[in-house]
């Protein structure tokens, strides 16, 4: 399984991540600050197919544990004047030590009742972002987290390009590593765990620990993802991390395609650009979008990454034949 | 050489009691097969044994050492392989990756060094599809060709091999076969009943139930029925097709009195 000659994809894939932002600079600010947010939803839709797409457990609670590492890294920055680059391991760390007391209480449960308890985990600590006014300071978030520096330059409103480069850095980490790891022994015994728990347990694997270690590897990047999301924006809110967030989250891993390494990427694509591009139809965007995502669960259940196979696998034969 | 000693095993639901203080024990390199009508425990008893489910009384000694309820991946680490009625496999993978999950237990690399990609893991990598491919060659019957060929795509029977192929996979000292030739045209099961015996003769001692009575007859040594969850009776083929209780629990009484 192990694919040995992948550099030429690793090399294609950094060279189109290298120039998508100066593409993106070109259309305009806006859209710079928009590859952003594909960027960071890039590394969660990425990070929770781990979970969901290749572990099969319905995890909720990936939204709020970005929010977890958000304000890790930001109140270390904000109170005691931690140095921004060292909080991003913290806040990825921070992220595991709660997802794994999470976790461990409720993978037991399979199915739609994981789903559900780590969904009331997501109302949980929303409710705490919000209330915990002394530590949080609820619905106002954070703010003003200091921007962080490199080289002595402080990146500030004016330096959004080096964020997309530091984001898309971290991206091509997430995928890097979940690739590392789909086509190992471990990543193996997910997808088994996925396919049929029981039948998993009975060849040996330890299906409990195996889903943690999914889990936990999950809710690493999502930590991540969080810290240079609350730098980014100089604040972490409730509002940043809430179930609208999760939702696009998760239709970005669906969308692009469950189980597949790329999907989710093109998935956040999807989901940050498609409504930007819809905002001419007014207040029906929304509505737009949902009979957008309608048609792709109708027409490529298995994610806009099952249609681009689809074209590659017709676009082989075509050459074949000439 | 007894590998399984099984005392007083007894596993109820609720009410219902559905495997009821049976003893039996196997030998070592033997076919050893389990027969009984539909709902008399035969299942039952294999995931009691195996782990699936806690029971609820009773022991079962494997190699000398005491695994009564240990879970599912402990028990098959211990060496019991096993397959599931209606060919349960990996449905996202091909056979050979079906089968190279079976060496889980008997390979270490972990998280760390498969990202970092070790010298280690990829020699134990290379090490997994040689074995996953011997045990394939050793099942045959055209899995060998197709396995590749992603698993949704395969037929029931080739399922059904792909399963007992993972559970060869994890080096048991003993398999579990749940009706492997369920569904199966009679060539078929002749060439399942050939396989059944080459996987013994590599040393791997059977533990076999079966509806199909002239299949399990033909080859195994010893044999135990179940009926209600009682055990009926046990002994050779010969023995258990004069049997008047196993007669009568397959045909009725009637039948039963007038095959005196």
């Amino acid at each position: 399984m192990l694919k040995a000659k992948k550099w030429p994809n690793y090399l294609i894939g950094s060279a189109v991540a290298g120039v998508a932002p100066l593409v993106f600079g070109l259309a305009g600010p806006f859209w710079v600050h928009e590859l952003f947010l594909i960027a960071i939803f890039g590394i969660m839709a990425v990070s929770l197919n781990l979970i969901l797409g290749y572990t099969g457990q319905g995890d909720l609670a990936h939204g709020v544990l970005f929010g977890f590492g958000g304000y890790t890294s930001g109140l270390l920055v904000m109170r005691l004047g931690v140095n921004f680059w060292v909080t991003i391991p913290i806040a990825g760390i921070a992220a595991v030590i709660v997802g794994f007391v999470v976790a461990y209480a409720t993978l037991r449960l399979r199915g739609v009742y994981f789903a559900l308890a780590t969904f009331a985990f997501t109302e949980l600590m929303l409710e705490a972002y919000i209330n915990l006014r002394g530590i949080t300071e609820g619905l106002e978030g954070l703010m003003p987290i200091p921007k962080p520096s490199i080289a002595g330059l402080t990146l500030g409103p004016q330096q959004t390009i080096i964020w997309v480069y530091i984001a898309i850095a971290f991206l091509l980490f997430t995928v890097f590593v979940t690739d590392r790891i789909v086509h190992s022994r471990v990543g193996r015994a997910f997808i088994a765990i996925r396919d049929d728990q029981d039948l998993a347990e009975s060849a040996g694997i330890n299906t409990f620990w195996y889903k943690m270690l999914s889990f936990c590897i999950a809710t690493f990047f999502a930590g991540i993802a969080g810290a240079l999301y609350a730098s980014y924006h100089g604040m972490m809110s409730p509002g940043d991390c809430n179930i609208m967030f999760l939702f696009l989250i998760i239709v970005a891993c669906v969308s692009g395609g469950l189980g597949t390494l790329l999907g989710p990427v093109l998935g956040a694509v999807f989901v940050i650009v498609v409504p930007e591009l819809l905002r001419v139809a007014e207040v029906y965007y929304y509505l737009i979008f949902g009979g957008v995502l309608i048609t792709i669960t109708i027409f490529a259940p298995k994610g806009i990454m099952g249609v681009v196979t689809l074209l590659q696998n017709w676009l082989r034969a075509k050459v074949a034949r000439q | 050489m007894k590998l399984i000693e099984v005392e007083n095993l007894t596993k109820r639901f609720s009410g219902l009691v559905a495997v009821n203080n049976v003893d039996f024990y196997i030998n070592e390199g033997e076919i050893f097969g389990l027969i009984g009508p539909n709902g008399s425990g035969k299942t039952v008893m294999f995931n009691t044994i195996t782990g699936v489910y806690k029971s609820n009384g009773g022991k079962v000694v494997f190699n000398g050492e005491d695994i009564t309820d240990l879970p599912p991946h402990v028990i098959n680490e211990k060496g019991i392989g096993r397959t599931f009625q209606g060919s349960k496999v990996f449905l996202g993978l091909t056979p050979l990756q079906n089968v190279m999950v079976g060496r889980h237990c008997r390979t270490r690399s972990h998280l760390g060094s498969a990202i970092i990609r070790t010298p280690f893991t990829l020699e134990e990598e290379r090490d997994t599809e040689e074995k996953a491919m011997h045990v394939i060659e050793l099942v045959g019957m055209g899995l060998v060709e197709r396995k590749d060929t992603p698993i949704k795509d395969l037929t029931y029977v080739m399922r059904s091999l792909t399963g007992i192929a993972i559970a060869l996979a994890t080096e048991p000292k003993i398999i579990f076969l749940d009706e492997p030739i369920a569904g199966m045209n009679p060539t078929e099961i002749v060439q399942s009943m050939e396989l059944i015996k080459r996987i013994r003769d590599t040393g791997i001692t059977v533990f076999l139930v079966e509806h199909n009575m002239k299949a399990i007859m033909g080859i195994c040594e010893r044999i135990m029925v179940l009926n209600m969850g009682y055990k009926i009776a046990e002994g050779t083929p010969q023995e258990i097709s004069r049997n008047e209780e196993v007669i009568q629990a397959y045909l009725g009484r009637k039948y039963g009195a007038e095959t005196k």
